[in-house]
């Protein structure tokens, strides 16, 4: 009896599984999104951001009374992967004509009393003046001018120490008496696609699931006759047994998706990475199944097949600020980040980017893949109940 | 019969006011999904950058002078020290799980070193998995750490008998200042929100353009709203928008009265000329919505691919990413995005307060925008008419 009972099962979910995976591929729109945008969008961003940094950025370079110095200072600027040097004449006013024509994107000024200053001993003052159209300005200036100008500063007062009779050795440890080194331990080099990838593949399978599966329930709605989610037919009498099955199709297609973005793209693209078939599994899991819960739930919000690109395509971006991945969690408003705790991509991102990026080990992310193994549980529960109640309606009509 | 012709529009527009009130998604994606975005990101991220980001410390030092340094990175705003650890495993660990963005590690016999004139070397390790906390720790600890120097090296001085002005003249002869333009603080959010809000507006009209239009090829309806309009699809079509190009615009206005007037982001031209870059975008969407949906007329296609056009929008307006420093082949393909024109014209009027007409060629091109429907005007009508693409 019990056996019996327990094969019957096995069948059905097995049965709604294979008919779940006719109706995905059967769906044009739904492959777009499931295959298209996965497979495709990763590899869009991957070359867009390909330089990873933005080098030589144009500066005009004013010196308004050429000296030794201030030509070594502008060779010295040139010289640096950061910055790419225009020498204009001596007045601001053609840098700034370059400046508004957005040929450069700053100016640097060295004033006439430069080279004199440095000669007789005085601090003297250079300028930068910086396009804010984007921060890469900025850092590329900001880093490229520091780099020069206190390398500069160090060689002037050890040149200065020796004259007073210092050797060269004694020169260099009292101008620099503690030396310090910076290191980057993940992303080394900065760039910018190693910081940005890897969030977005993230988002990309939360999205493209709950707009997929937000457009399959959609079209289950517009076909059947009482516009209700599931038909209403005997063998689909188990509401777990539904979801089961459902799910598990979706489940299979994202792990190979899942791979595929979160694995083999960073190591197409050579962005940082640490995980491993092997190493992923405890945030995968997880992560898929909070997704595949999290848009069975809010599928029955969209009434027809293209209510989940209208209304939730948008919040694409949005989600991905909420993550963290650029303005740190612990810097957001507080109501913000109550709100983010719905979404799997918020604790998907974090462990994904700690674990693959940084190199954490899956017990040092616990907390968020804790997080989503709670909201796997309660989306699947919030599925279940959203589906019994339509199965409930589609009873209704149909004795009524 | 003529006039009854030309006022097809009106009865087109009273139709679709009909539509809009009488249906919830529409005042969903009018005004609650527009309004929220603003609230959203206006609200976001409080402070102007980040303040106080975690670092760690070990000292296997244990002098005055490891403490002072201590002491250092604790006075500095942008960085809070959490934690102190033992060994750089320790400290590793908590940088890969994110606890800390940075640490420094102090050598033993550091003082005793710099007492005998060893130069030791401190080293500081930082994480740029986020690279907006990444590169602020970095510069914040790059700073101090040649501020610790700088100190050593002053008070040798000092105990030498040698002025300040003197030490400072001879430690650092030049000083370097840069200076941002337009962005006076610095502030991240001013740069997010000037495009991001704009390119989410224009993601929604495209989106309600192609739906507006789509949802009457699917259900059928379209030839009759094409004969009500005076079967010209010029006039089914403006008085189908025009309820939403009013509506949009007046979005646009607020968005851009909350970032100039409300939160005083930097504006330096007159309010009109970002009015008018804001009105040319919200039209530039709604034609290339109806560029998307004429080319390809199934509501499903049409909106799937103005969404690809809408995100990589804000990628292509080159604000996070410069467009020069993407591959040249990408590169051009920033032409067509009218959030890049939006944005040149924006970062060089507002931000930089550019005289405006250096940018009347911007203008102008988004004006050319417009003319895009007509590319695909013969297209839509028989789609329209005919009515045989899929439903699904």
């Amino acid at each position: 009896m019990k056996k019996g009972y327990l094969r019957t099962t096995l069948r059905q979910v097995y049965e709604i599984f294979t008919e779940e995976l006719k109706n995905i591929f059967k769906d044009s729109g739904v492959v777009i999104l499931f295959f298209g945008a996965t497979l495709l969008y990763p590899i869009l961003y991957g070359f867009i951001y390909k330089n990873e940094a933005c080098r030589d950025v144009a500066v005009a370079l004013v010196d308004e009374r050429p000296s030794a110095l201030s030509r070594e200072l502008a060779r010295q600027l040139d010289a640096t992967p950061e910055l790419a040097v225009y020498r204009v004449s001596g007045t601001m006013d053609e840098a700034k004509r370059l400046f508004e024509k957005g040929k450069v994107k700053g100016i640097i000024f060295i004033p006439s009393a430069f080279g004199e200053d440095v000669a007789e001993g005085q601090q003297t003052q250079v300028f930068a003046y910086c396009n804010m159209a984007s921060m890469m300005y900025y850092r590329a200036v900001y880093a490229g001018l520091n780099l020069v100008v206190q390398d500069m500063n160090l060689n002037l007062q050890i040149q200065q120490l020796e004259g007073q009779g210092l050797i060269q050795r004694q020169a260099e440890v009292t101008a620099q008496p503690i030396l310090s080194e910076g290191r980057s331990l993940s992303n080394p080099t900065g760039g910018f696609a190693s910081f940005l990838l890897p969030a977005v593949m993230v988002l990309i399978i939360q999205q493209t699931l709950v707009l997929g599966i937000g457009m399959l329930a959609g079209t289950a709605r517009e076909e059947n006759t009482f516009h209700q989610l599931i038909p209403y037919q005997r063998k689909y009498h188990g509401t777990m047994r539904i979801i089961t099955g459902k799910a598990l199709a979706y489940l299979v297609l994202y792990s190979f998706i899942a791979l595929y973005d979160l694995l083999l793209i960073p190591t197409l693209f050579q962005l940082p990475h640490h995980l491993t078939v092997g190493t992923i599994l405890p945030f995968l899991l997880p992560f898929l199944l909070a997704c595949v819960f999290f848009s069975m739930a809010l599928s029955v919000f969209f009434w027809n097949r293209e209510m989940s690109l209208l209304l939730f395509l948008c919040t694409s971006v949005p989600l991905l600020f909420l993550s963290g991945f650029s303005w740190p969690t612990t810097h957001i408003h507080d109501f913000w980040r109550m709100i983010s705790y719905f979404f799997p991509s918020t604790f998907g991102v974090n462990a994904y980017l700690r674990m693959n990026t940084a190199g954490a080990s899956a017990g040092a992310v616990q907390t968020d893949i804790l997080a989503l193994w709670v909201q796997a549980g309660v989306y699947f529960i919030a599925a279940w109940f959203v589906y019994r109640w339509q199965i409930q309606q589609s009873e209704k009509k149909l004795t009524r | 019969m003529r006039v009854a012709k030309k006022r097809g529009w009106l009865l087109v527009l009273r139709r679709e006011l009909k539509r809009m009130t009488t249906r919830p998604v529409y005042l969903f994606i009018l005004v609650v999904m527009p309004l929220g975005f603003l609230a959203y990101f206006a609200t976001l991220m409080p402070d102007g950058l980040p303040q106080s980001l975690p670092i760690g410390v070990i000292d296997h030092d244990g002098t005055s002078l490891s403490r002072n340094i201590v002491r250092q990175l604790e006075s500095s705003p942008q960085t809070k020290v959490v934690a102190h650890y033992l060994t750089f495993s320790e400290a590793n660990d908590a940088l890969q799980d994110g606890t800390i963005i940075g640490f420094i590690e102090m050598p033993d016999r550091l003082y005793a070193d710099v007492l005998n004139g060893l130069q030791p070397t401190i080293p500081f390790y930082y994480d740029q998995t986020n690279l907006l906390t990444g590169s602020l720790v970095q510069k914040d600890l790059n700073v101090i750490m040649k501020t610790v120097s700088a100190g050593t090296n002053l008070s040798v001085r000092r105990a030498k008998g040698q002025p300040t002005a003197v030490s400072m003249a001879q430690i650092q002869p030049i000083v370097a200042e840069v200076r941002s333009l337009g962005n006076p603080w610095i502030n991240y959010s001013v740069y997010l929100l000037s495009v991001l809000l704009p390119g989410m507006l224009q993601l929604m009209i495209l989106l309600t353009t192609v739906y507006v239009i789509g949802i009457e090829l699917k259900k059928n309806s379209s030839y009759k709203w094409y004969r009500l309009a005076g079967s010209s699809l010029f006039r089914a079509l403006i008085g189908k928008l025009l309820p939403y190009t009013f509506g949009f615009i007046a979005m646009g206005t607020l968005y851009l009265v909350v970032l100039f007037k409300g939160l005083h982001y930097p504006l330096n031209a007159p309010f009109g000329w970002m009015w008018l870059d804001m009105t040319l975008l919200v039209l530039t969407a709604q034609a290339f919505g109806i560029f998307m949906i004429g080319t390809f007329p199934v509501l499903r296609d049409g909106l799937s691919f103005s969404g690809l056009f809408g995100v990589l929008s804000m990628s292509y307006s080159g604000l996070s990413f410069p467009i020069e420093g993407m591959p040249a082949l990408l590169q051009g393909l920033s032409w067509v995005f009218p959030l890049r024109w939006y944005f040149l014209i924006y970062q060089g009027v507002a931000l930089n307060g550019f005289n405006p007409v250096y940018y009347i060629q911007n203008y102008g091109i988004m004006l050319l925008f417009l003319c895009l429907p007509l590319l695909v005007a013969k297209r839509l009508r028989k789609a329209v008419i005919e009515m045989n693409y899929p439903k699904k």
